[in-house]
């Protein structure tokens, strides 16, 4: 049958996967820490009919070689990971990260994922613990009994408390960031978690402020990095294309008609 | 048999090979550095056609040649056979660029290619979309090395800059074993570690496309030269080229495609109506 209706429809659901990925930034602009992703797109094989230097007589060749192309595919969805920007919550537990690294935690199952997102809480044993109760790694625990307003975390990662009838604060542990080789190849795995695997490389651990990190900004959160306006001309864009490539297949599926029409 | 309907049906499957073209065109409206392709046609060699069993016309003047020649199969004129695909032809125009403040993003603007390292050779590519690999190479999405002129490009994130001739410097003054942050970068000691190879063929219009935006050069293109001075491209960091499809003229030809299509579909039935009418109607028993 006629390729352009295979054609049309790889440029179809290429351009509902861009929605797609368009939908989810858009979805997410008011999530902490989280990177929004952008769909990268190649082009298929092509079909070559006849190859360039086929002899076409004694002493000549065919000069260039017909080809068609057969579409377009998903080349992989990369995360942008730019600075959003920091909210003033006022809230203790909340920790902005300003420049690169991730904050580790520890998940169910023991295996470690990475985060952005710094709205931490204290669960009952006195831990620092993310939204899903995974706990900030290396621990940090706070003593029973602590003045929970007398909880500061300082730009390179030291964590003070304050004890009823001690003046001095006390320093009850160090918060680390991690960083790696290549950050677009991490993989996203919800909860505004992300593991390591082969494509970002192994992460280096730092302190804050230090050998290449950023620093933290204490009751500070980190905004989505969507920037509205690009998502939305993206989805026009998006929107369009997919239009066009529907004419492709109506043109395509017109002139079958026409084709099967010539038997009267 | 009756020949126009062989012509007619050339006609509709040249249709259908322009269609193919427009179609994979506007499948990759969206996509990085696509170079949109059109089909070409030529006619089908022409027929001379004479006139036999004339009475015959005189070939030369009589004045010159005073006993005369006698054409007995005189020239009535040329007659087509119809068309076929020639060729599709890459059009290597300049596509816009967009800004998208991605680092690894980068953008020609003008004539000439990356080169990337597959396992199958080098090949060619616009589509500057790349990233960081795990070693700290930079590579395109699939993988597949960025080349300089001496070699595979290592950069460290935040360490590197692309001036517009395509060198890549790197501030030598930040420690070798620790990765750098975005502020900490003051470019005390810039130096230039290598420079991208951005090269053309002589011949651009027989390279041949493989599909993942890559590009492979052939014996008819000629072998790919690195760009100097003001052959070389502007190399554009932190933007991307977007394919050079233009929706409208696309548009515009799918109609054409379509109706042309129709008209040679009316071009076979007119001629089998006319069949129709010699085999019923004239030899009426």
């Amino acid at each position: 049958m006629m390729r352009s209706l295979w054609t049309g429809a790889s440029g179809m659901s290429g351009q509902q996967f861009n929605i797609d990925t368009i939908a989810n930034n858009l979805s997410n602009v008011n999530t902490t820490g989280f990177k929004r992703n952008r769909a990268d797109f190649q082009d298929l094989i092509y079909q070559t009919k006849r190859i360039a230097g086929t002899p076409a007589t004694e002493e000549t060749l065919v000069p260039v070689g017909t080809q068609v192309g057969s579409g377009v595919k998903v080349a992989g969805t990369q995360k942008i990971f730019t600075q959003g920007s920091l909210e003033n919550t006022g809230n203790a537990g909340d920790l902005g990260i300003v420049g690169e690294g991730f904050f580790r935690v520890m998940r169910y199952d023991g295996s470690y994922a990475y985060t952005r997102d710094g709205a931490f809480k204290i669960d009952a044993d006195g831990q620092l613990v993310t939204d899903d109760g995974y706990r900030v790694m290396p621990e940090i625990i706070l003593p029973e009994g602590f003045l929970h307003e007398s909880l500061n975390v300082t730009k390179d990662g030291r964590v003070f408390v304050e004890l009823p009838g001690i003046d001095d604060p006390l320093e009850v542990g160090q918060i680390e960031l991690y960083r790696f080789t290549n950050p677009a190849g991490l993989q996203a795995i919800g909860d505004n978690l992300f593991i390591d695997n082969a494509a970002s490389g192994e992460p280096i651990a730092a302190q804050p402020g230090f050998d290449g990190m950023g620093h933290l900004e204490h009751k500070f959160i980190e905004t989505s990095n969507v920037d509205v306006v690009q998502e939305m001309v993206d989805m026009i864009v998006a929107q369009r294309a997919y239009e066009m490539n529907s004419k492709t297949i109506q043109t395509s599926d017109a002139m079958l008609g026409i084709a099967a029409n010539l038997k009267r | 048999m009756v020949r126009g309907w062989y012509t007619g049906a050339s006609g509709m499957r040249a249709q259908e090979h322009r269609l193919d073209a427009l179609s994979n065109n506007l499948a990759n409206a969206d996509t990085t550095g696509y170079k949109r392709d059109v089909s070409v046609h030529k006619a089908f060699p022409e027929l001379m056609l004479r006139r036999f069993s004339d009475d015959g016309v005189k070939r030369v003047p009589l004045r010159m040649d005073p006993i005369g020649q006698i054409d007995t199969a005189p020239v009535v004129g040329r007659l087509g056979t119809g068309v076929e695909q020639n060729e599709s032809y890459t059009v290597f125009e300049q596509g816009s660029v967009k800004e998208t403040e991605n680092p690894f993003d980068l953008a020609l603007d003008g004539e000439g290619f990356f080169v990337v390292n597959t396992p199958y050779g080098e090949r060619l590519t616009r589509n500057g979309g790349f990233m960081l690999g795990p070693e700290g190479i930079v590579v395109t999405q699939e993988g597949y090395p960025v080349m300089g002129e001496e070699g595979m490009i290592r950069v460290r994130e935040n360490n590197f800059k692309i001036d517009e001739d395509g060198r890549v410097f790197e501030n030598r003054a930040l420690p070798e074993d620790r990765l750098i942050s975005m502020t900490e970068n003051r470019w005390e000691d810039s130096q230039e570690i290598d420079r991208l190879r951005i090269v053309n063929v002589r011949r651009p219009r027989h390279l041949e496309k493989q599909g993942s935006s890559l590009i492979r050069d052939t014996w008819e293109s000629g072998e790919p030269q690195i760009l100097e001075d003001n052959e070389r491209p502007k190399v554009l960091q932190g933007f991307l080229e977007t394919s050079n499809v233009n929706p409208v003229t696309e548009m515009v030809e799918m109609i054409q495609v379509n109706r042309a299509y129709e008209a040679n579909q009316r071009v076979i039935q007119t001629h089998d109506d006319l069949t129709g009418r010699l085999i019923n109607d004239t030899m009426r028993l």
